[in-house]
């Protein structure tokens, strides 16, 4: 008599288990898919955050430089009749085949104005862009 | 101990229960801190959203800024060249929205203040001589909440 209490206790507690771990594989794959989300907002605000770091420096270089070519082209890869720079994964300066991210360049001198457009992009989208003029001097 | 007290211990069925608990504790911590890695995502991603349209705002503001500025050297040149007294190219500068003519004596300080409906707009102070000469004196960002970044330097925490 207690051994067969015994054995339906043991086979309860394999029941319980199987059970808890059905239960435990469900919940973790909801679980693991939050974690997955989360990381790619994450990964996805970083970008944007060094996308607009980028643009803004690259586009005070174009306004210090007043539009001059000699300089851009010193700082800048030509490409397209504007300038170009490329970044690999992690956000530095590589070559063109290697590239992850690039920054689109492009400076027009218009009525004593300098039209300045910087565009970050990824391989398939813009990333972060900024627009901005600056005043010559008709001197 | 003696052998009857060896066998009961021996003897004693698996406890069912204990392990259920364990599980729905860790099934707790996970939902828990998934929840809480996603929300820390989601708040990193609306701040640097927020990041972002500010400066895009400032750029546009600063564009905007020296569109004012090359009107009112525009303005100062023709005028040069018509004749006129630099009074009436005073009254045709404080014409143009967002700027504003100060004072009365030269050199005349010219305010030229762009904020959109942004959060950070762009302040630019000229001065004007009489002979009709124009000069930048500061260009700087403005927020709305009166943060002023730029040459002027906020009242810091003396202790």
């Amino acid at each position: 008599m207690m051994k067969s209490i015994m054995l339906s206790r043991s086979g309860l507690y394999l029941v319980e288990f199987v059970i808890v771990l059905f239960v435990l594989c469900i919940v973790s794959v909801i679980v693991f898919q939050l974690f997955i989300k989360g990381s790619q907002i994450s990964a996805d605000a970083y970008d944007l955050n060094i996308a607009v770091v980028r643009a803004e420096s690259i586009t005070e270089e174009v306004l210090a430089s007043a539009g001059e070519d000699a300089i851009l082209a010193e700082r800048f890869d030509n490409a397209n009749g504007g300038y170009v720079l490329y970044y690999d994964e992690k956000w530095n300066l590589t070559d063109a085949d290697k590239c992850k991210y690039s920054a689109l360049i492009s400076v027009i001198q218009k009525d004593f104005m300098l039209l300045s457009d910087v565009s970050i992009k990824n391989s398939s989208t813009v990333l972060y862009s900024i627009h901005t003029e600056r005043y010559l001097g008709m001197d | 101990m003696n052998r009857a007290n060896k066998k009961t211990i021996l003897q004693q069925p698996i406890s069912t229960g204990g392990i259920s608990i364990l599980m729905v504790f860790t099934m707790l911590c996970l939902a828990t801190f998934s929840v809480l890695s996603i929300g820390t995502a989601q708040a990193e991603m609306r701040l640097t959203q927020k990041n972002a349209s500010s400066v895009a705002d400032y750029y546009e503001n600063e564009a905007e800024s020296q569109r004012i500025l090359s009107q009112i050297d525009g303005i100062l040149k023709s005028g040069q060249t018509e004749g006129k007294t630099t009074e009436q190219m005073l009254q045709e500068i404080s014409a143009i929205d967002s700027v504003t003519v100060e004072g009365k004596a030269y050199p005349r300080r010219v305010r030229v203040s762009v904020t959109n409906d942004g959060p950070v707009g762009v302040e630019l102070e000229l001065e004007i001589t009489s002979l009709g000469s124009l000069k930048v004196i500061y260009s700087h960002m403005i927020s709305k909440n009166n943060f002023t970044y730029g040459d002027q330097v906020q009242d810091l925490w003396k202790g």
